[in-house]
């Protein structure tokens, strides 16, 4: 179960799009990738199938060290240069360093039982599209893939060498110890003689980061769910669905794909998962969807009964959230010296609703284009530089990290940059002035809230505790200040079969269910935060480990 | 012209009555926040020095990183108190450059931000290290008259980062108090052993960048006569350890020492206050 939930997790793409777009024209940015044999699998395989195109119009460039922008219309099928509206660039970390140490795998009593070649099973990719006419960026995501976990690839990681008694006569690391030399020599024998599978371990690693960009490619301006039309539903029971997919490659059908209802309260819209189905493609491309086993279909039909529309997920970036007055949206730019720190900032508020995000470290290569598009080459193109304003700039100087107010030059938040997840997570939402918010006691017995209603405009990530605070006015010498009693906590929930995906999820009240009912019921103001206690794997569970997590993916 | 008469006298009339009422338009409690600019440390003396200094200290890289985020710190503290408006000087290179952006034809059909709306300053605050006394300072300019405003200083014992955190919260308390007047007060006890007093809620919380464990005196500031002078002493009355950092505004500190006299004295409606002491 964990494998296949694993598998759709990679699969599925995990993309944080808000944009209404007909124009699929897209500039893939190549840059230079760590080297070794995946890096060329990936090179050489990974153009060959996005030239595919998908019903996308791409263009290839090359951005090198002088900071020269150059088409390459030999990976192009020699085609025309047209102005593209979205610029792409990707990147992958194979954290590899090709030279494996061996290890050693003892028993009980410290006796070697096998010695073998750990090889590292994950892969770090990240992507970002920006729009090239207002500088908006419209997709980012940073996850790890592992390729041990891969659906059609599971690879091994660990290579074992069974001839260790030949060769080193007992513990290797008493070879190491006592005579380098000779444990030099012998480790270059090996890596020689196993260097094949080495090589073939690579070669899958760059197979998957090929899979990924590819189905990243293929989902790029697509919806994150769709209408379910024409259910087959029978002895009250909701058995199959059918989807003409729009062009070739949309709507990738993952092994499991939850079915669910939309609904809406006050500025709210939330989702309720009614059943789990399975896809398979047919000969004239159509999808069929079964009902996945032990799912009842039940309550997918009396949903149809009731008049309720059904939808079937597509991307896996939720699809609860707050609808946003306009006016009220932030036009945010990230602007810190780390390019690295800079993705990592991105990641975090391109999730957010209610803000705009603008690619300020790219404006260098946004500017190439534009520049580039002036020429009397794309005369006839339609392309028309749009910009936005920021009213916010996010700068990191130091250990801190700033949220600064455009237009009067103020300081709004500041929080520290190397802070676990869950305290940067609650610090950008005091900054920012944001809430966790409680839509509604969703399920509550005899005066004690069981289960909420939640929404974040920095999303959930399923694994965290949450704890609700009550929130008194204490007077002191004469001001008015806010305290925040802790009054309970949430659990975390099941990803895969949680209700309410996205900004808006609902929890389970672990503790204080009296204490919040009675709060809530008193119209008392009740925030929710993340959990800052650092539990068994507080000493990883820091802001880059979590950021994949944040985005939807692992 | 008698309606301007008549207008005149009108708003003297209202001046004159809100002044006997005691009604101010920007009170309720809620004073103008004040305008603070934020400069970047000056570390000319450290890196001058940096070699033989740093080394007679026992400085290193860590230490000098600490430093240099102390106007990152002063910012971290202040952004975070409604009293306060700050301006990071450090970033007016890019929200310049932002606003000018806008001008841009490109933005026409764009939204823009309102031009000329900066915040201008009452005080700027240059923080400085000191190597000859391993110390940090921090001066408050005013910037109407161009004075000097205040100054607070604290010397840096022990090493690495976390030293450093520590008295730049020393520092920041020091500048509250002498500069702007905020105190750190106790609030109400929270638990009592006997007539002890053993878990106090104090105003401090991580607005003023304290962690738990942080050590506290508590004090109370009384009158002293001295012929025909009066000035104010604060006089110790216990000891305390920040327990938790509840939010923003708050914290509970458990009382170390004087537990009987915090009881006694904030029974009896006396007004308590607490201040960061340096590590020993």
């Amino acid at each position: 179960m964990t494998t296949k939930f694993t598998f759709i997790f990679i699969l599925i793409i995990s993309f944080t799009l808000s944009l209404v777009a007909q124009d699929r024209s897209v500039a893939y940015v190549f840059t230079k990738a760590n080297g070794g044999p995946a890096s060329q699998e990936v090179n050489k395989n990974l153009i060959s199938e996005l030239s595919k195109n998908y019903g996308y119009d791409l263009y290839f460039y090359n951005y090198n060290v002088e900071k020269e922008l150059t088409y390459l219309p030999e990976l192009n099928g020699n085609k025309e240069e047209k102005t593209a509206k979205y610029l792409r660039q990707f990147s992958y970390d194979l954290l590899e360093t090709y030279k494996p140490d061996i290890l050693v795998s003892l028993d009980t009593n410290k006796n070697v039982t096998g010695v073998f070649f750990q090889l590292n099973p994950n892969i770090l990719v990240r992507s970002k599209t920006t729009d090239l006419e207002t500088s908006q960026i419209v997709q980012n995501s940073k996850t790890t893939l592992k390729l041990e976990e891969d659906h059609f690839t599971p690879f091994k990681s660990r290579i074992n060498i069974t001839n260790w008694k030949a060769l080193f006569g007992g513990n290797p690391d008493a070879v190491k110890a006592k005579d380098p030399k000779k444990y030099a020599a012998l480790y270059d024998k090996l890596i020689t003689e196993h260097s094949p599978k080495m090589e073939g371990f690579f070669k899958q690693k760059g197979e998957v980061i090929n899979r990924y960009f590819v189905n990243e490619q293929l989902h790029l301006l697509d919806e994150s769910y769709s209408k379910i039309q024409n259910p087959e539903v029978s002895k009250e029971k909701l058995n199959k669905f059918k989807i003409i997919p729009e062009r070739k490659g949309s709507n990738y059908v993952a092994a499991y794909t939850s079915v669910f209802t939309l609904d809406t309260l006050n500025n709210y819209i939330y989702s309720t998962m009614v059943s789990l189905f399975v896809g398979n493609t047919e000969k004239d491309g159509s999808i069929i969807f079964s009902r996945a086993p032990f799912q009842g279909g039940k309550e997918a039909a009396e949903a149809i009964a009731a008049g309720k529309q059904l939808y079937y997920e597509i991307g896996s970036q939720g699809y609860g959230d707050k609808i946003v007055d306009q006016k009220n949206v932030m036009n945010l730019g990230v602007n810190t010296p780390d390019p690295d720190f800079n993705a990592t900032m991105e990641l975090y508020f391109n999730k957010m609703s209610g803000v705009k995000l603008f690619d300020i470290s790219n404006k260098e290569l946004i500017g190439k284009f534009r520049e580039k598009y002036k020429s009397g080459q794309f005369i006839n193109d339609k392309f028309e530089v749009k910009e936005q304003g920021l009213n916010y700039l996010l700068t990191a100087s130091k250990e801190k990290i700033e949220v600064s107010n455009v237009e009067n030059g103020s300081v709004v938040g500041s929080f520290n940059a190397d802070d676990r997840y869950p305290v940067v997570y609650n610090s950008l939402l005091d900054a920012l002035k944001l809430n966790i918010e409680v839509i509604m006691i969703t399920k509550e017995k005899k005066g004690k809230a069981q289960e909420l209603l939640l929404y974040s405009p920095l999303g959930f990530t399923h694994v965290e505790k949450l704890e609700v605070f009550a929130v008194d006015v204490e007077k002191v010498n004469g001001k008015e200040l806010e305290r925040r009693t802790k009054i309970g906590e949430l659990k975390p929930t099941n990803e895969a079969f949680d209700d309410a995906k996205g900004r808006t999820e609902r929890r389970d009240v672990k503790d204080g269910d009296k204490e919040i009912f009675e709060a809530i019921k008193a119209g008392k103001k009740v925030v929710v935060r993340i959990s800052e206690k650092v539990g068994m794997f507080g000493k990883i569970d820091n802001m880059n480990s979590k950021l994949g997590k944040l985005n939807g993916l692992k | 012209m008698i309606q301007y008469k008549s207008l005149i006298s009108s708003s003297i009339y209202i001046f004159i009555f809100c002044f006997c009422f005691g009604i101010h338009f920007h009170t309720n409690g809620q004073s103008t926040p004040k305008r603070l600019g934020i400069y970047e440390i000056d570390l000319k003396d450290y890196t001058a020095k940096n070699n033989a200094v740093a080394a007679g200290l026992g400085l290193n890289t860590e230490d000098f990183n600490s430093l240099s985020s102390l106007s990152s710190q002063l910012i971290y503290a202040y952004s975070g108190n409604p009293d306060f408006v700050i301006i990071d000087k450090r970033n007016q290179k890019v929200i310049n450059e932002e606003l000018e952006r806008q001008k841009n034809e490109t933005f026409m059909d764009g939204y823009t931000i309102n031009q000329g709306k900066q915040e201008g300053m009452d005080y700027i605050m240059m923080p400085k290290y000191l190597a000859a006394t391993n110390s940090v300072s921090v001066i408050v300019y005013e910037v109407e008259g161009g004075t000097v405003f205040c100054k607070a200083e604290t010397d840096i014992k022990g090493k690495g980062a976390r030293a450093i955190n520590y008295y730049s919260s020393i520092l920041i308390q020091s500048l509250n108090d002498k500069c702007f007047g905020i105190q750190i007060p106790l609030v109400r006890i929270l638990k009592s052993k006997g007539d002890k007093a053993r878990e106090v809620l104090v105003a401090v919380g991580k607005n003023q960048n304290v962690r738990k464990g942080y050590k506290m005196e508590i004090f109370e500031t009384v009158e002293e006569k001295l012929g025909e002078k009066t000035l104010n002493r604060n006089e110790k009355v216990g000891m305390a350890e920040i327990l938790l950092v509840e939010d923003d505004n708050f914290s509970v500190v458990e009382i170390m020492e004087g537990g009987e006299e915090v009881s006694k004295r904030m029974n009896a409606g006396k007004q308590l206050n607490c201040k960061l002491i340096p590590k020993n």
